[in-house]
């Protein structure tokens, strides 16, 4: 049923492209509700956070557990350089990017020689230690306080105030964002990252750095992470350090594992599910956790590899099924 | 000069030698095979010479240069290609893109030129489709080009491995058990296939459990049991050597002329 909707939707890929770009451009047109935006731009943000994790464990063999890591060096950079240095928003978009992947490289090299779990676990420690640093740097970073009146965005002259107005901000960094990856993975680069990913061994034999190429892989996940801390940072206003614990790597880890692994839809598709049940679900507040946690382990069950995951898994389960069928034909026509 | 030379190579795990002061010098244009008992350290010995482990003592020389303990990568621009015991791709990916992840080193595409589409993107990926449907055609792969690798049949797999390799446009390809697993007419197309290789002018080195496979494929033939050399020479040499009927069938079970001695 799933399999024949999407193959319909695949043989019918432009009006549905269409219909679906007319639909995410009006979207804050349509709905009059504040509020509903405003959930929509949080969900778009957290689309592009998603899909920079997404390009670490998706892609090259990593399993990071401490996005908010980068995603809390992100924001903090562009808010202090916001408020300290008075520099504006689109100024400081690459310039966060490009902190936020020489930590990515910094997190790397000391520990290029590990991978798997012993990685998720540096990830995860660092993580932390980038937010403790963060809460007690009071000279810089303003500790507990959290760092406020972060100026809103400025369009050619023109300050952005309205919600619908971040929100196309918000989607054209993603769509940007979106398109440097896509052309990344389709490239000499990306296959690298996946052949690391199939198979390390075979990659070494073919030439593929490994050490370089999972480092880049870091630091380029890092920056696109740090694109998306910008904007939360001129979005919200105000940062603190409650934003990024380690509820939050698992939360934009829950998105890609949800969405698939591996996909450029997957982890969009992930953060729009994940996010409309937290905000659906909003009433039940701690009990959301457990919701989320009762989704990861149905998503593993049902589809391992995620709602978007790559096709092959649905083609391996059709060809299960045939050989069930003939293997069940054989045995009538032995009977 | 020789292509791929061992001198007193030694691999050590522990107490165990798995590999034990061998001794081996391929010579360029030959098709060498390496035979062996199981456990007799041949894959080891293979992966000391492609760099995957580093070697307890020894030297390893390839085209006359000291590569010994060089990381597999670099062994791989040196012009070192090889095929794994257990056949090794890249599952979720196509065939082509198979055959274009061995196209690492003859490009030079950064992130930067990927996100910008450049001249020097544009270049290599022209160069990769082109010399792909070469390579695919030179194989017999074309049907298979959009097929995920973990979809194909063993026999079609090996040739996919081997044709990666062969994108390295390698001076030295190693095989390891490249008829693993196949029925007598896979073998046979391999056979050809690899005589082929050969006479396109790649040097090959093969390990096979084949006996029919390897005695009517290779020029030399080096025999390892217990991680040591116990022969080296032509087919013709190694079916007479007395040290090598030992290894594979014993001693002591004499059935006829050697009653006389019992």
């Amino acid at each position: 049923m799933l399999n024949r909707a999407v193959n319909y939707v695949k043989a019918h890929r432009l009006p549905f492209f269409i219909v679906f770009a007319v639909l995410v451009l009006a979207f804050p047109i349509i709905i009059p509700s504040n509020f509903v935006r405003g959930i929509a731009v949080r969900t778009v943000l957290y689309m592009l956070f998603a899909s920079s994790l997404n390009l670490i464990n998706g892609y090259c063999g990593h399993f990071s557990i401490g996005h908010a890591g980068f995603m809390c060096i992100g924001c903090y950079t562009a808010g202090l350089l916001a408020t300290k240095a008075g520099l504006g928003f689109w100024l400081i978009v690459p310039i966060s990017g490009i902190v936020t992947s020489l930590f990515g490289l910094l997190v790397f090299l000391p520990t290029n020689r590990l991978s798997g779990m012993y990685l998720s676990i540096v990830t995860l420690g660092f993580a932390e230690i980038v937010r403790i640093i963060v809460l007690n740097w009071t000279s810089l970073t303003n500790g507990p306080l959290g760092v406020k009146g972060i100026p809103s965005i400025k369009l050619f002259g023109l300050k952005l105030t309205s919600t619908t107005e971040y929100y196309y901000v918000i989607l054209f960094l993603l769509v940007l964002s979106l398109f440097c990856m896509y052309r990344i993975l389709h490239s000499r680069v990306g296959r690298a990252w996946m052949s690391i990913r199939e198979n390390p061994d075979a990659a070494c034999s073919l030439g593929v750095e490994l050490a370089k190429y999972k480092a880049i892989n870091f630091v380029v996940g890092a920056f696109f992470c740090g694109v998306a801390g910008c904007f939360m940072a001129f979005y919200y206003r105000y940062i603190d350090t409650t934003m990024f614990t380690i509820d939050e790597s698992f939360n934009v880890l829950s998105m890609v594992i949800v969405g698939g692994m591996g996909t450029l839809v997957g982890p969009i598709l992930g953060a729009f599910v994940i996010n409309l049940i937290t905000e659906t679900f909003r009433f039940a507040s701690e009990y959301r956790m457990l919701l989320y946690g009762i989704l990861i382990i149905l998503t593993m069950w049902i589809r391992p590899q995620g709602i978007a995951g790559a096709s092959n898994s649905v083609l391996a389960t059709k060809r299960m099924a045939k050989r069930v069928q003939s293997a069940a034909k054989a045995k009538r026509s032995e009977a | 000069m020789y292509i791929l030379e061992s001198r007193k190579v030694s691999k050590h795990f522990g107490g165990l030698k798995a590999v034990d002061q061998v001794d081996m010098q391929v010579e360029k244009g030959e098709i060498f095979g390496i035979i062996g008992p199981n456990g007799a350290g041949k894959t080891t010995f293979f992966n000391l010479c492609a760099g995957t482990y580093p070697v307890t003592s020894g030297e390893i020389l390839f085209n006359g240069a000291n590569t010994t303990n060089k990381p597999p990568h670099e062994m791989a621009r040196l012009g070192l290609a090889r095929t794994f015991q257990n056949i090794k791709l890249f599952d979720y990916m196509t065939v082509e893109e198979n055959i274009a992840v061995g196209f690492h080193i003859h490009t030079r595409t950064n992130v930067f030129d990927a996100v910008l589409h450049t001249r020097r993107y544009k270049n290599d990926e022209a160069l990769i489709r082109e010399r792909t449907a070469e390579i695919l055609e030179f194989v017999g792969l074309t049907p298979y080009a959009k097929v995920k690798a973990s979809n194909l049949s063993y026999g079609i797999q090996r040739k996919v491995e081997i044709a990666r390799a062969l994108v390295l446009k390698p001076s030295l390809l190693l095989l390891d058990e490249p008829a693993a697993g196949m029925n007598p007419s896979e073998t046979q197309e391999l056979l050809t296939f690899v005589r082929k290789l050969n006479a396109d002018g790649y040097t090959i080195v093969v390990i096979e459990h084949d006996m029919k496979f390897i005695m009517n494929l290779c020029d030399r033939i080096l025999v390892l049991n217990y991680g040591k050399k116990i022969c080296e020479g032509t087919p013709e040499v190694v079916k007479n050597n007395a040290a090598v009927a030992e290894a594979y069938f014993g001693k002591g079970l004499a059935v006829n002329g050697g009653n006389a001695d019992a």
